[in-house]
């Protein structure tokens, strides 16, 4: 899983039968700062997240298992809304 | 399977009830030779791992799921082993790569100062002698 923060929605009429109902979020991976790091993607989600929330993302086929016995054809889902995060070792560079 | 080390951990309320009695294990990957290897990951824990450990990370989901016992769960990464030493042999080996983790740094909570401390600190290996074969 990897962190993130939700950044936006999707909106598709015309999609996948299997996709409906289901809420399209765009997520912006984050660093161990929570700053941005690399490209945006679209993911499904499992949790209730809403904008602006730090949550955490499945990848893989494992990101369509919280929908059985539903087969929703996603790559991608929040499955968490973070809370906090405790850093306790700093990384190397620092 | 990559080598990574527990950087900290976090909390969510709101997660996927498989997710549910187990650590979220922040986890850097590192290269051997002790550097970043990428982002840090967000991992379930299946051997109790904690802060400054250098741990085994499957990236893999059935691996992950199988060894934290929760199947069919949207887990795709897992600490599936604690780290106590690294050997190479001949000439590969990897300079700094046995160091140990970063020391303990104080954590500043509400509650005050709270120092978390490695539980299984890497011990630093003598380097070994070349022996030549006659």
């Amino acid at each position: 899983m990897q962190l993130g923060k939700v950044i936006g929605c999707v909106w598709s009429t015309h999609k996948d039968a299997n996709l409906s109902g289901q809420r399209l979020l765009l997520i912006q991976p984050l660093n161990l700062k929570l700053e941005a790091a690399g490209k945006a993607i679209v993911a499904a989600d499992c949790t209730g997240a809403g904008a602006g929330e730090t949550i955490y993302w499945c990848r893989g086929r494992e990101s369509s298992f919280p929908f059985l016995p539903a087969e929703v054809p996603t790559d991608a889902t929040v499955v968490g809304i973070v809370d906090t995060v405790h850093v306790a070792v700093q990384p190397a560079h620092d | 399977m990559l080598i990574g080390r527990v950087v900290g951990d976090l909390v969510a309320t709101q997660k996927h009830r498989s997710h549910e009695g187990r650590k979220l294990l922040l986890v850097q990957p590192l290269n051997l030779d002790g550097t970043e290897r990428g982002n840090a990951v967000v991992a379930l824990d299946s051997v109790d791992a904690g802060a400054g450990d250098r741990v085994l990370l499957t990236m893999e989901g059935y691996s992950a799921m199988t060894s934290v016992g929760r199947p069919e769960s949207p887990i795709d990464m897992a600490v599936v082993g604690v780290i106590d030493r690294l050997d190479f042999f001949g000439d590969t080996a990897v300079p700094g790569a046995l160091t140990p983790p970063a020391p303990p740094v104080s954590v500043g909570g509400a509650g005050g100062q709270q120092t978390v401390a490695p539980r299984h600190p890497v011990k630093q290996k003598p380097p070994r002698e070349n022996k030549s074969r006659d």
